[in-house]
């Protein structure tokens, strides 16, 4: 009997020592024994406070009720309950959760006599996972474990609002069939990552609502390999990433924009200075014009004093100062001061009586020969040999044949008196089609001429002395001239250029590499007659 | 003694002609500085060779020559056109001749007027008012 004491003092012992509440009951939920926790958590004393009284004796009577209903069940049914949480009431008032288990107790013939059970607190845990799933709820971010199979396990109400599905439907596929297609292999490519133990920190994908539509979501995630789990956060981040998007549309909008922007700009700064530039030549125009306008008016009233004078220096000259050298040279003087005026104002009436031109279509060769023939007195008193090299069949150009006869005449005085102690004056002419990079040649503004014309270029060139280069722009001006005081009138290149310009050719004059001056002309070759 | 009407709204310039051409003892001058009228003065001077100008305020020398061209006793009448109004090198340029007449450009020197009025009397055969060399 020593052993079964012993055995009896070591279970009492062990039940006694034991937080949870372990109880017998007999078939009517009388109590049989409590252990010590349980006699604590009744507010009992002893034992004896307890024993042969029931349930109903200590709680409540909605909860004693629901205690009692059970133990019938099990004493009747024979089958136990296991970890069911259920209210309880401690003898201080409070209410508290425990895990019970209840098993029916049997005699040695199989008979149920009563039951065993056995409540665990579970309040602290209780409140835990009921805060955890209040959180849960709660947050907008979707909330979930999956299990390595590749089913969500649990969700938080968030899949539900933000996906539309409710969570059977959700939990009911694999969480990939959700995923956008084209998302769908770096969103497996990332699970199995985690699988390999890995977080997931900052992932993207796409997933599918039940209205069709798709929400971008951002992952972080970790693994509890231990029980193949996946605990993750996804944010609903559609709203950003349409922004995002709009942004970037917005950027490139704007950027295409900013890109059209300069381009009209640099277009407006080009036509700005194309205007600038036809304004300063429209006011060279009219200024050239103005000029004309005056010179042909001027002109009239002064050669009639001018014709006044000379004939008056000619009757003083033939009747009043024979003998008198003095008054000769006066005269003389006089009479050379009359030629330069009317020099001087036959210029300005050329100038501007060049406004019509009598063109017929000319090889301009012959135009140069008779030129040449013109000056040859002027090119001999100077000591200038002459090269020609006049292409042979020239294209023939539209020409008024005096005024450019008038035009070379220039020119090749202008080279002689370049050389007064004698040079070389070369005459060229060719014709060539006009090559983009060739537009300038002959003009600065290069806008008489469009690539593929073809043009009748003739260059004269002197071994002169040429033109100082800050003066190679204003050498067109009315009145400037290099030369001395009474060798020019100033208004020969004026009028040259004027007779040029109105044949819709060009002019440049530059100064030769070496030494002298070159006289590039270029008239467009007339078509029709090519 | 060759006559020579000389047409010009400017006495000074008549006045020197005249000085000049009558300095060679060879013409007798009238001047004549009212273009409308020439016919009149024509008519009763009766040169050998009218000097005209054509820019004159009553009238244009060239409207001078058509009156004169109407009147049977004037129409062979040499003319020449004394002017400012066109170039040496326009007048050069045309053989001395525009239109059919010669014009001489101011200012002239009086040796190229005498050339010019020698030339034009020359055998003083005309026809039709068109001067010899037309």
């Amino acid at each position: 009997m020593d052993g079964q004491l012993l055995e009896s003092n070591l279970l009492r012992t062990l039940i006694d020592n034991l937080p949870d509440l372990i109880y017998v009951k007999d078939r009517d939920g009388r109590f049989l024994l409590v252990n010590a926790s349980h006699r604590h958590f009744l507010g009992a004393e002893s034992d004896k406070q307890i024993l042969g009284k029931t349930v109903f004796d200590f709680f409540p009577k909605t909860l004693a009720e629901l205690y009692h209903h059970d133990d019938l069940r099990i004493v009747t049914s024979g089958k136990a309950i296991l970890n069911q949480e259920e209210p309880i009431i401690d003898s201080g008032g409070r209410k508290r959760w425990v895990s019970t288990t209840k098993s029916p107790l049997r005699d040695s013939e199989g008979n149920i006599i009563g039951l065993v059970g056995m409540s665990r607190d579970v309040t602290q845990a209780k409140n835990a996972r009921e805060e955890r799933d209040r959180l849960f709820a709660l947050t907008p971010d979707m909330l979930c474990i999956a299990g390595f199979d590749g089913y969500f396990k649990e969700i938080n109400p968030a899949w539900e609002h933000t996906l539309g599905y409710s969570k059977a439907e959700l939990m009911a596929s694999p969480y990939i069939d959700f995923v956008h297609p084209e998302d769908r292999s770096a969103t497996i490519a990332e699970a199995l990552s985690l699988v390999e133990n890995e977080s997931t920190v900052n992932f993207e994908n796409r997933y599918r609502c039940k209205d069709g539509a798709y929400k971008w979501l951002l992952w972080s995630a970790s693994p509890f390999s231990e029980t193949g789990l996946i605990y993750a956060a996804a944010r609903d981040i559609t709203e950003r990433k349409q922004s995002e998007d709009q942004l970037r549309r917005a950027n490139a909008e704007l950027e295409h924009g900013e890109k059209a922007l300069r381009e009209a700009m640099e277009a407006l700064r080009a036509s700005h200075e194309e205007l600038v530039q036809a304004q300063l030549q429209l006011i060279q125009a009219e200024k050239m014009d103005s000029v004309g306008r005056l010179a042909a008016g001027v002109a009239h009233e002064v050669k009639n004093p001018l014709a006044i004078m000379l004939m008056g220096v000619d009757y003083l000259t033939n009747h009043c100062v024979m003998g008198n050298e003095n008054a000769s040279s006066v005269l003389r003087a006089m009479r050379d001061a009359i030629h330069r005026a009317d020099v001087i104002v036959r210029g300005l009436v050329d100038f501007s009586a060049n406004r019509q031109l009598e063109e017929q279509v000319q090889d301009v060769n012959p135009v140069i020969e008779q030129s040449l023939v013109l000056v040859k007195h002027e090119l001999l008193a100077n000591r200038v040999s002459l090269t020609t090299n006049l292409a042979q069949s020239l294209p023939p150009v539209k020409l008024d044949v005096n005024k450019m006869q008038q035009v070379f005449v220039n020119i090749f005085m202008n080279a002689a008196h370049a050389m007064p102690d004698g040079g070389v004056l070369t005459v060229t002419t060719y014709a060539k089609e006009l090559r983009s990079a060739d537009r300038d040649e002959g003009s600065r503004k290069g806008d008489r001429f469009r690539t593929g014309d073809t043009v009748v270029v003739a260059i004269v060139e002197d071994t002169g002395v040429g033109v100082p280069e800050d003066k190679l722009l204003k050498i067109y001006d009315p009145f400037f001239t290099t030369k001395a005081t009474g060798k020019g009138t100033g208004l020969g290149l004026t009028v040259t250029r004027r007779i040029i310009e109105l044949h819709g050719g060009t002019i440049d004059i530059s100064n030769r590499e070496d030494t002298g001056a070159r006289v590039t002309i270029m008239f467009k070759a007339r078509e029709e007659d090519l | 003694m060759k006559r020579i009407l000389i047409v010009d709204d400017e006495p000074d310039i008549t006045l020197l002609v005249k000085l000049n051409l009558e300095l060679t003892g060879k013409y007798v001058i009238r001047e004549e500085n009212d273009a409308a009228d020439t016919l009149a003065a024509a008519r009763e001077f009766r040169p050998d060779l009218i000097l005209l100008d054509v820019m004159m305020p009553t009238m244009d020398g060239g409207d001078v020559v058509v009156e004169l061209k109407a009147d049977p006793d004037l129409r062979h009448t040499p003319v020449i056109f004394l002017t400012a109004t066109v170039l040496k090198e326009e007048v050069d340029a045309k053989g001395g001749m525009i239109g059919g007449y010669p014009f001489i450009p101011k200012p002239v020197s009086v040796e190229a007027l005498i050339q010019c009025i020698e030339s034009q009397l020359g055998d003083g055969k005309v026809e039709d008012g068109q001067p010899a060399g037309a």
